[in-house]
């Protein structure tokens, strides 16, 4: 990339002017113990804004009033609007989305005075951020329309008025599945509806994802009802996918618009990898390897302070709220101790603030009182803090989508933008540190929506039936006869459906099945969490967690406070989990025996040479059986395992597998010299060669599950596997990949799909790993949430695992 | 018409172990069964050893799993066959009893057990009836000639489906929980009736209703508090003034009065009215409508009284389900044209009759919709229970309870709105001479309701406001006057 272009960030000031700052030689005189941290640097140019005359596409009468012109996307996707399509906007942070449908509602109040509108945002904090800026926009534009949000904290004494008579309702998709129980009441807003947003669609994806489709399906059925038709509109950020998510969500085509006529100025991005504090020793474990390595968030603090000594302003976004506010201390200290010494004032900002003091430093911020503000993710959706001069990311935020939203935060204007990514010691971020194409280049992840789920499926066919009588009709929703038919045969068996879908099924069970969805979960079996000595607010949590980090003796941190479990208990109708407040200097680790078992193949690709790609159902039996505890700071491990006093648990769910020929193993073992076969652990009854094999099985399943995230938006928390040298059911060496909730979420799915990508990006990161050890390190083959505490891994068996299935593609 | 059918209470170990003895007696007093049902062996423990002088008292005991008590136990009472097989031995006798003549054929006999278990695996969308080949193999239905009914008590109550040509009904009191984990049950003591015609009823009273907790205002902390101060029931509540009931501790000025005046309601089947909020002074149109369930696909029964000079009572019946919209456009029609302006009043109407009634309208005869929009609706229970306006005297605010209570003589046809749906949409389906409804039974029922309707409204106005000691404006800050039941059907 070049900026030979005269850009219009030229003549404002930035972060330019200084633009040494960060420049190798400035940092070894300035930063303390520079030691070569900076990896690799790249720059984007700055780009004109793509104007249109807002009057084409508004009329002169909204035009004028606007007072100014339209971004090229911003007219192109009101033209689709008004030509009949829906649409998808996936475009830059901040390029004003929220414009098209704001002003294509403007136009459809002008045809029909009575028409209304449901915006939908992802949070309740940005709905309400978001009404205001609405409200203003339709104030200026001189037209009288109200916007109002309507959510759980609406006041009650408000609700009816805004039912009847807001224009525009701004809501959240937990809040729709509840008000869709009473309809009536929403007749008039439904009756008139013209307009569907769902804003920062990206964010709809997994389970959470699953079950906004089901609603927005809902939704859509019980406007039909009312005679409504709206337009669709999604705004996303950047995904892969924009036209098959926005399908996927909403079950109607959509038309995208993606070419982005917003100006931005030039930036530089920084790849930073923090250094060693003490090298590691010759023989470690995961603990010990990441004990040795200096942490992001640390390394992120120094840079903060060297940025806010120089003058420029940074936004720094870390991943937990403990992290910011750590970060936030760590960067005034560090300021103190730079060469360049001074103070420095900096803010954390994360959703466990209250409004008020959020409010006070999005001001600060914008006034320029604060040299830095640490936050979390909240700042990376829509809401307005104006533009800082950086944007510092400790640690690799899991997708290039919200990478390029957090640095999109940096830039004011046209103004040059500085970027840098601190990476963790993680296999993803190390990667990315590899490869910065990856990270540079357009390509974007999916957003996965999965619809079939059958579990979440049934809960949404038992409100719909609550809300309408379903008959054959509702197949267009409800993905087609054959399926509904079987719902609804299902529930009626269990006594919850009465009647026929020739004339219309009804709910016959409990009052409001609605207020049982949780927009989290597949089961309905969810445990909430309580806590002993006083509150804690967290979301219920489905049961495979709980018994993998709740189970009594757990310890847990959650918002920067550590607890620890003391009570599980199943056997009542709303299953909890009790924790109390500990201070201890451990936490710990849960161990897990799995099996899987009853595979039903839905597909398979025969590679050929003995190698077959699989995808289907099965059944995973966990059962963790028990725990040890580590000391922090030495990452040693106290005492012996202790017993959980849990069942195994099973899942049924969706899995994908790799299955190799018996001949493999020979192939494999052959290549490794004597001295690196892996000695097996006491209580395995392996020998060193078939150890060694199963440690290059184990690490590719592993490094697979660690970076599918290159590819797909999806959380590895939400993945498990298992590795085994001769399956009963396979009867051959296998891995397996799947899901790890009931009823799978289509992550195992687009692994499969994916598979060949994923398979070349694992070889890479493995045999790249400057790690150098056999078992790997967790930039490469381990990783925390292993059940089998990591072992066996096997870096060279791995390697020559993988090729020998990527020579079947060739 | 024959003698009203058995009822039979249901009690788990479950909620023997959680009601007290005195709850428990409660409940039964009040539900009066002809025989108990103990879903399980275990219940039979608890309750032998909570309160031993029950067991006898209402009736034979069927316990499922029992063997002590016959296999199969077989109990013909108020003319209809109950039998209770412990094992698959037991299952396969009851042909013999049949050969033998000692079920009847001829009427519907009831197999009652704990064996069919309903589950279901919504990953796979299937729900299995565990349980089913091995009572089908004992059983062998094939071999027999009347009609029977499957009742299991791991199946919840008003659980009722065909599995393959066996008839299941749920009897289980805790069982709600199976379908979907979503545990709502065992919060009721369920009572089942059990017809010769093969119609299963279920009535319950709520466990949070029995003894002094049937009181308004008492939950479990207040009513131990009440029984240490010596008042065992509501009756002893009922001759206490509420200056008495200021020495229980928790007990203040308000809840006493309320408490007191509930317990004397209760005590004299009376209607005890707060405040002065506004009954509708013009004389109504009472009404009930049947549906096929609780989403209703078609009204196919309106039942209308009217009392403005001659009473009449009119009955929308519409038994044709190919033109679902009739009966709902013929009563619209005549309420138009005979009775425009005048409260329609409806129990539960609010939640259920209105707005059901104005969506059919809309589907049907939009032509109408605006004269019922602008109808002048009224609800007597959300005015009197959700609005805080009066309290009823009856266990439970279902229309029946408030008016037996109140001295209402029931036409007892035995039915329930359940099981009316459930027999219009067996005609929906099968349009046989067997599947068609007993129509003048079902207008019976209805017409019942309405009147029983008539009976509480006309108990509501005679109670008139602040017609106790108590001070209109001790309760004013509950009455909210600008959101009233009676406003136009745009506002529900």
């Amino acid at each position: 990339m070049t900026d030979d272009n005269a850009t219009a960030a030229d003549e404002t000031a930035g972060w330019s002017e200084r633009v040494d700052v960060l420049s190798p030689e400035r940092l070894r005189d300035r930063f303390p113990e520079y030691e070569g941290q900076i990896a690799h640097t790249a720059a984007q140019t700055a780009e004109y804004a793509d104007y249109v005359d807002a009057a084409s596409v508004l009329g002169d009468a909204l035009a004028a009033e606007l007072g100014h012109d339209l971004y090229e996307h911003q007219a192109e996707a009101i033209e689709r609007l008004l030509d009949g399509e829906n649409v998808a906007v996936a475009t830059a942070t901040s390029s004003g989305k929220t414009f098209v449908y704001a002003l294509y509602f403007a136009l459809l109040k002008r045809e029909n005075p009575d028409a209304r509108a449901l915006f939908c945002f992802p949070t309740k904090a940005l709905s309400r951020d978001q009404e205001g800026a609405l409200n203003d926009l339709y104030g200026d534009l001189g037209l009288d329309v109200t916007v109002a949000v309507y959510d759980g904290d609406t006041p009650r004494d408000r609700r009816r008025a805004i039912r009847e008579s807001a224009d525009v309702i701004v809501s959240n998709f937990a809040g729709i599945n509840v008000y869709l129980g009473h309809h009536r009441k929403w007749r008039d807003c439904l009756a008139n509806c013209e307009l569907l947003a769902v804003d920062e669609s990206h964010s709809y994806t997994g389970v959470h994802g699953m079950h906004v489709a089901w609603t927005l399906r809902r939704l859509r059925r019980v406007l039909d009802y009312y005679g409504s038709d709206p337009s669709l509109v999604c705004t996303t950020a950047t995904i892969g996918n924009p036209a098959d998510h926005a399908e996927a969500l909403t079950g109607e085509p959509f038309s995208v618009v993606d070419e982005d006529g917003s100006p931005h100025g030039r930036r530089e991005i920084v790849f930073w990898d923090p250094p060693f504090d003490e090298d590691p020793a010759e023989e470690y474990d995961i603990e010990e390897f990441l004990g040795a390595k200096r942490s992001a968030n640390s390394e992120a603090s120094d840079v903060l302070a060297h940025l806010g000594l120089n003058g420029v302003q940074t936004l720094l976004f870390a991943r937990s709220r403990q992290g910011t506010e750590l970060a936030a201390k760590a960067a005034e200290r560090a300021a103190g101790d730079h060469p360049a010494g001074g103070y420095l004032s900096v803010e954390p900002y994360h959703a466990g603030h209250g409004k008020e003091s959020r409010r006070s430093t999005e001001y600060r911020l914008k006034s320029g009182d604060l040299d830095g503000v640490v936050s979390t993710n909240a700042l990376e959706l829509g809401i307005d803090v104006g533009s800082v001069d950086a944007a510092v990311v400790a640690g690799y935020p899991g997708t290039r989508q919200s990478f390029w939203q957090q640095v999109g935060r940096a830039g004011r204007g046209t103004a040059d933008a500085l970027a840098v990514l601190v990476a963790r010691a993680d296999a993803i971020d190390q990667y990315v540190l590899d490869n910065p194409d990856y990270l540079l280049g357009d390509a974007m992840e999916d957003a996965v929506v999965d619809l079939e789920n059958n579990a979440v499926y049934a809960r949404h066919l038992l409100c719909a039936a609550d809300e309408l009588p379903l008959t054959r009709n509702d197949s267009r929703w409800f993905d087609g006869e054959d399926r509904l038919e079987r719902g609804v045969e299902m529930w009626k068996d269990a006594g919850r459906f009465v009647g026929h879908l020739d004339h219309g099924v009804q709910y016959d069970g409990p009052p409001r099945p609605q207020a049982d969805i949780s927009m989290y979960a597949t089961s309905g079996e969810q445990f909430d969490v309580r806590c002993e000595d006083g509150e804690i607010e967290m979301e219920p949590i489905d049961r495979e967690r709980a018994y993998r980090d709740f189970h009594p003796g757990a310890l847990t941190l959650h918002d920067g406070t550590e607890y620890e479990v003391v009570e599980l208990e199943e056997d009542v109708p709303r299953p909890y989990v009790t924790v109390r407040e500990a201070r201890t200097n451990e936490y710990t680790r849960t161990l897990s025996e799995k099996s899987v078992s009853d595979l039903d193949r839905r597909r398979e690709r025969d590679l050929g040479g003995g190698f077959t790609l699989c995808f289907g159902t099965g059944t995973v039996s966990i059962h963790y059986s028990h725990y040890k505890r580590i000391e922090i700071e030495t990452g040693r491990t106290k005492g012996a395992p202790e017993p959980t006093g849990l069942p195994p648990i099973e899942l049924r769910t969706q899995l994908m597998w790799v299955e190799t020929p018996r001949s493999l193993f020979e192939t494999v073992v052959e290549d490794v010299p004597d001295e690196l076969l892996a000695e097996p652990s006491a209580s395995a009854s392996l020998g060193t060669k078939e150890w060694t094999f199963l440690g290059g099985l184990h690490g590719a399943e592993h490094a697979m599950i660690k970076l599918a995230p290159l590819e797909l938006r999806m959380d590895k928390g939400d993945m498990g596997g298992l590795s085994i040298n001769r399956h009963p059911e396979t009867d051959a060496p296998t891995w397996f990949i799947h899901d790890t909730v009931e009823g799978g979420i289509g992550f195992a799915k687009g692994i499969y799909e994916n598979v060949e990508s994923v398979l070349e990006r694992t070889r890479e990161r493995v045999a790249d790993c400057d790690c150098g050890g056999v078992n790997g390190c967790p930039a490469c083959l381990m990783d925390v949430q292993c059940g089998n505490g990591n072992e066996p891994l096997h870096a060279p068996a791995t390697v020559r695992i993988v090729d020998a299935v990527l020579d079947q593609f060739d | 018409m024959a003698s009203p059918p058995p009822r039979v209470t249901v009690l788990s170990s479950d909620l023997v172990t959680r009601c007290r003895a005195a709850q428990v007696r409660d409940a039964l007093s009040y539900a009066d069964p002809d025989a108990l049902l103990l879903s399980d062996p275990g219940a039979l423990v608890r309750l032998r050893a909570a309160t031993p002088d029950l067991v006898e008292e209402f009736g034979p005991l069927l316990v499922p799993g029992d063997a002590n008590r016959g296999d199969p136990a077989h109990h013909r009472i108020r003319g209809v066959d109950l039998v209770v097989p412990t094992t698959d031995e037991g299952l396969a006798e009851v042909e013999a009893l049949e050969s033998a003549g000692t079920v009847d054929p001829s009427t519907e006999t009831y197999v009652i057990s704990d064996r069919l278990d309903v589950s279901v695996r919504p990953t796979s969308l299937e729900a299995t009836l565990s349980g089913v080949t091995t009572y089908r193999e004992s059983l062998a239905p094939d071999a027999l000639g009347g009609s029977y009914t499957h009742v299991s008590t791991a199946a919840p109550v008003d659980y009722y489906r065909e599995w393959d040509g066996l008839t299941v009904a749920g009897a289980g009191p805790d069982a709600d929980s199976v379908a979907t984990g979503t545990g709502r049950g065992g919060a009721e003591i369920p009572t089942l009736q059990f017809h010769s015609d093969g119609t299963v009823c279920s009535t319950a009273i709520a466990t949070t209703r029995l003894g002094l907790r049937a009181l308004s205002g008492v939950g479990e902390t207040t009513a131990g508090r009440l029984r240490e101060a010596g008042y065992a029931d509501p009756e002893a509540v009922a001759e206490a003034q509420p200056a008495d009931l200021l020495d229980v501790s928790g007990v203040g000025r308000e809840s006493a009065e309320t408490i007191c005046d509930h317990a004397r309601a209760l005590e004299a089947g009376e209607v005890v009215r707060y405040g002065d909020e506004y009954v509708p002074d013009r004389e109504p149109v009472f009404i009930d409508i049947e549906t096929d369930g609780l989403t209703p696909t078609v009204v196919w029964l309106i039942g209308v009284l009217d009392r403005e000079g001659e009473e009449t009572y009119m009955s929308f019946l519409n038994r044709d389900p190919d033109d679902p919209g009739r009966a709902v456009e013929a009563f619209v029609s005549w309420y138009a044209a005979n009775a425009r302006g005048r409260p329609v009043v409806a129990y539960n109407g609010l939640s259920f009759d209105f707005p059901t009634i104005a969506d059919h309208v809309e589907r049907h005869c939009p032509e109408h919709l605006d004269d019922w929009e602008s109808t002048y609706t009224f609800d007597p229970y959300y005015w009197a229970v959700r609005q805080d306006n009066a309290v009823f005297p009856g266990r439970t605010n279902k229309l029946g309870d408030v008016a037996a209570a109140l001295g209402w003589e029931t036409d007892d046809t035995g039915l329930t709105g359940a099981a009316v749906g459930r027999a219009y949409r067996q005609w929906m389906r099968e349009r046989t001479a067997e599947a068609e409804p007993d129509w003048e039974r079902h207008e019976r029922y209805c017409e019942d309701d309405v009147r029983s309707l008539a009976f509480v409204y006309d108990a509501l106005t005679a109670a008139g406001g602040s017609s106790q000691q108590r001070t209109s404006s001790s309760h004013s800050g509950s009455a909210t006057g600008d959101d009233t039941s009676q406003g136009t059907l745009t506002d529900f």
